[in-house]
């Protein structure tokens, strides 16, 4: 039997492929929270990628027109919830603004411990998670163990582990207790060598080098161009940060680093939030041992009723720039709440950074990218 | 900030309105939308330097909407200008930014989402935030649901 | 100096008793070497049964302490019947079909994986003499009847009905079988020292050395590809579970889950146990018995697959494919190369 001849190899049809559209999430291990992507994939390659999330919009900036000004504080905790401190930070920032009201050295320094820990929470969260994506499952455990003690300091201090509704209008809602200063420097002492731990178990492992090197290049003109800021800014060598740029709160008064790394892939960001650890616990000491005496909260009106105006007060929060914009007509109430999250802007750039990559890739490049969902659904 | 900064502004963009901020730099307010394209064209000018946007949104201003756009100088980040841009409030109607900065392309489908103002040129406006099916927009004052639990007055 | 008397002699003896026992019965001889095989089997079954569970346990054990945290602490002292529970559990399921399976062959893959592992655990030498089948080419065996493991994760893959099972056995199948290569080239330099493919005879030229020494290249590339074979981290690529699929076995559950599961670390178990008879000198040790040396390399091995699974990132897949033919297949060449020169310089 005689086989029909083959025709040769480079007269032969070319085969019809078609792109195959994939979900990831919204339940999905790796995008850090639920929103969902939809990959276009050709292969082991992504054609195109799509960001879809709203699964977690609870129309804050609508639910603001509805309290007063202090009653939004607790619901600015749920925004970013890692660094729930930070998202206070900025809304009292703008409330203060719009009324004029001066914070109390105290409360400024209190709010910089509060903040940094929440910060150096946040990205132990993030290290953690990081290793998990990549297949590395025990520094997750490690980085939460450490977060163990800071939440233990939150509770001692507040009262609660996770969005802490401690800040208020003019200052802070109550003094450090007894002990917390010892266990706060106990803390950072324990926390002093553990980036170099996490360098041996995680960052400096082959494995992980060759997953993260050269992955997820983000140019720092395009980030510019799509308003990403934070650490993902600075790990394509922009040296952006609000506390150094434009310093607000007791920050001028400490000393830090602002770290940048120039080759913009996912290791850069990557090394830069490391860092970033090393220097919160910095600050901490550093305030730690110079809080002033004094009151921790101004003295505001029983009724916060700000003079008709606008603030757009912002900090530098873990994932990048966050701010509120306020509006008051005189009311008890903001005529308009605008809430600027850095991760909506650093997501935005996703579509582009994810084009041509492998699909092992994307997991790499969301969680290097460190955006929290909540955070862009508000 | 130079002194006569505010002077140079108000030449390069006579119909509007330049003031400033109390602290937050210049405020420009447009005289009308469509100039918004061409003042950010200029704002990116070397002698100005804002380039970068940091926040772009939109406010109900109850007769009309406005545009919000809060720009950063990438040169010197201490820099930052709002510029204001009125919209009708019947024809709800903008011009897009999205030639312009990359990330005007999910801030537009935000207010759009939010506010219900049409942007001419973005190349896929829909909703982002709110499920496809939505009917309303939200924010805009007059947003009625019935969902929407009244508290008693504070 | 032995303490104890020869596992094999107790073997003979028993089998000397149950063929006296069926000639006092009446019955022919054979009929008690039969009721011996038939209990061999089961006695096998159940070790297998045994060792997954005492590998299970240790896994999450080892892997626990190594994060930080206990592990199973509840079911039984420090949890050690938390698998009897897991597997009451699995057993219990509903089993269903995914209605665009093909049925069949659905059903036969796990058994397909599972008697893979097991077939190779009855060429192995679990003491001086101890050894279900004696075969002359008990290497060679080995290595072969790892194949339908291979197929049982295509059919597996395939029979799901489920396009990205499909992909992840795919996946799977193509790892599994370029990591073939430099496993079976790695024992090539054993086998030449050795000059013989006979498990019984390899543990037996280690009287002296144990050939990690004299094979350190082989027995590194070995470990790599023993890891990969088994689709253990770092090269768990197609299973994992912050990817995008979960491979070959997303249909699979309950009791068929379970015996992926089984096979899983039979595999592994096969796979530590070649290892320690290959490199580490098998029973070779004073004092105790053969078979608890015999265990005890094994455990080595093991834990350091457990030690890789719980401290290393993954691979990506290409990087894997990379590891493979460009990395290991070359080094257990220049290593064959280097062994075989060092033996006619010294001859």
């Amino acid at each position: 039997m005689n086989p029909s001849p083959m025709p040769p190899l480079d007269q032969a049809p070319a085969l019809a492929t078609e792109t195959l559209t994939l979900n990831m999430g919204p339940q999905h291990p790796s995008t850090h929270g639920a929103m969902r992507l939809i990959l276009k994939l050709d292969g082991e390659r992504v054609v195109s990628a799509q960001p879809d999330f709203g699964y977690v919009h609870r129309g804050m900036e609508k639910m603001a027109e509805a309290l007063t000004y202090p009653q939004y504080i607790y619901l600015t905790d749920r925004l970013d919830y890692l660094s729930s401190i930070l998202n206070e930070w900025s809304f009292c920032l703008a409330c203060e603004t719009l009324a004029g009201i001066q914070v109390p050295r105290r409360a400024e320094y209190l709010r910089v411990i509060t903040g940094e820990l929440c910060r150096l929470s946040s990205h132990l969260v993030w290290l953690g998670s990081m290793g998990m994506d990549l297949g590395a499952f025990t520094p997750l455990t490690y980085t939460f163990r450490e977060r163990e003690m800071i939440l233990d300091l939150f509770d001692l201090l507040c009262g609660q582990r996770m969005t802490f509704n401690y800040l208020r209008i003019g200052g802070v809602s109550r003094d450090l207790p007894a002990g917390f200063a010892d266990q706060a420097r106990k803390f950072l002492r324990y926390f002093e060598r553990l980036p170099d731990v996490y360098d041996q178990i995680l960052s400096d492992n082959a494995i992980f080098l060759q997953r993260m090197r050269g992955v997820g290049v983000l140019d720092p003109a395009i980030a510019r161009s799509h308003a990403v800021t934070g650490p993902s800014l600075r790990g394509s060598g922009m040296a952006l940060d609000l506390r150094r740029s434009e310093p607000y709160s007791a920050y001028p008064e400490f000393q830090f680093d602002v770290v940048t790394r120039a080759d913009g892939d996912a290791l850069a960001r990557y090394q830069v939030r490391v860092e970033e650890m090393k220097q919160s616990a910095r600050i901490v000491a550093q305030a730690l041992d110079g809080l002033p005496e004094g009151e921790v909260q101004a003295k505001v009106p029983r009724v916060f009723k700000p003079p008709v105006g606008e603030a757009y007060a912002r900090v530098e929060s873990s994932r990048g720039i966050q701010g509120f914009y306020l509006a008051s007509d005189g009311t008890v109430k903001p005529t308009r709440c605008r809430i600027r999250v850095p991760s909506f802007a650093n997501l935005s750039v996703l579509p582009k950074l994810l084009a041509g990559v492998k699909v092992a890739d994307v997991v790499a490049i969301l969680g290097s990218l460190d955006f929290i969902v909540p955070e862009i659904d508000r | 900030m130079p002194d006569n900064l505010l002077e140079q502004l108000q030449s390069a963009f006579p119909g509007a309105q330049v003031s400033e901020q109390g602290g937050f730099g210049p405020l420009v307010g447009l005289a009308a939308a469509d100039a918004l394209a061409a003042a950010c064209e200029t704002l990116a000018r070397p002698e100005f330097g804002w380039d970068t946007v940091e926040d772009y949104t939109a406010r109900d201003l109850g007769t009309s909407f406005e545009l919000v756009l809060h720009l950063v100088s990438s040169a010197d980040v201490r820099r930052r200008l709002t510029v204001k841009a009125p919209i009708a409030r019947e024809t709800a109607q903008a011009p897009s930014l999205v030639s312009r900065f990359g990330c005007a392309e999910w801030y537009e489908r935000e207010i759009f989402d939010l506010f219900g103002i049409r942007f001419d040129g973005h190349p896929d406006l829909r909703r982002i935030l709110l499920p496809e099916d939505w009917s309303g927009h939200p924010l805009r004052k007059d947003y009625q649901d019935e969902r929407l639990l009244r508290r008693p007055g504070n | 100096m032995r303490l104890f008397p020869e596992t094999a002699e107790w073997i003979r003896i028993s089998r000397e008793w149950l063929v006296g026992l069926a000639s006092s019965l009446g019955l022919a001889p054979v009929v008690g070497e039969a009721v011996g095989a038939v209990v061999l089997m089961l006695a096998l079954f159940g070790l297998c049964a045994v060792i997954v569970m005492v590998l299970v346990y240790g896994e999450r054990k080892i892997s626990a302490h190594m994060q930080a945290r206990l592990g199973p602490m509840r079911v039984g002292w420090h949890g050690a019947l938390q698998l009897i529970a897991d597997t009451i559990k699995l057993v219990i399921k509903e089993s269903e079909i995914p209605s665009a399976a093909e049925r069949g062959l659905y059903r036969a893959a796990p058994y397909l994986v599972f008697v893979a592992g097991f077939l190779a655990l009855i060429a192995l030498p679990w003491d001086r003499g101890v050894a279900p089948v004696q075969l002359n080419v008990g290497l060679l065996y080995l290595l072969a009847v790892g194949t339908p493991g291979v197929l049982g994760i295509l059919i597996a893959g395939w029979s799901s009905g489920n396009k990205y099972s499909l992909l992840g056995g795919l996946r799977s199948a193509a790892q599994m079988i370029s990591f073939e290569v430099p496993l079976v080239l790695s024992l090539l330099g054993v086998v030449m020292l050795a000059q013989t493919l006979d498990l019984q005879g390899l543990v037996a030229a280690q009287a002296r050395v144990p050939y990690i020494l004299l094979q350190p290249i082989g027995f590194l590339v070995f470990l790599t590809s023993a890891v990969a074979e088994t689709n253990r981290n770092p090269f768990d690529i197609p299973e994992a579970e912050s990817e995008l699929t979960a491979g070959f076995h997303t249909e699979y559950g309950g009791i068929r889950f379970a015996y992926f599961y089984l096979a899983e670390y039979v595999n592994m178990f096969v796979l530590s146990m070649l290892g320690a008879t290959l490199f580490f000198g098998g029973w070779h040790g004073p004092w105790l018995p053969g078979w608890f040396w015999m265990m005890a390399k094994t455990g080595v091995i093991l834990f350091l697959f457990y030690w890789f699974r719980w401290t290393f990132p993954r691979l990506r897949s290409d990087q894997l494919m990379d590891l493979s033919w460009k990395v290991l297949t070359p080094l257990a060449f220049i290593n064959i190369l280097v062994t075989g020169l060092v033996l006619v310089l010294i001859q």
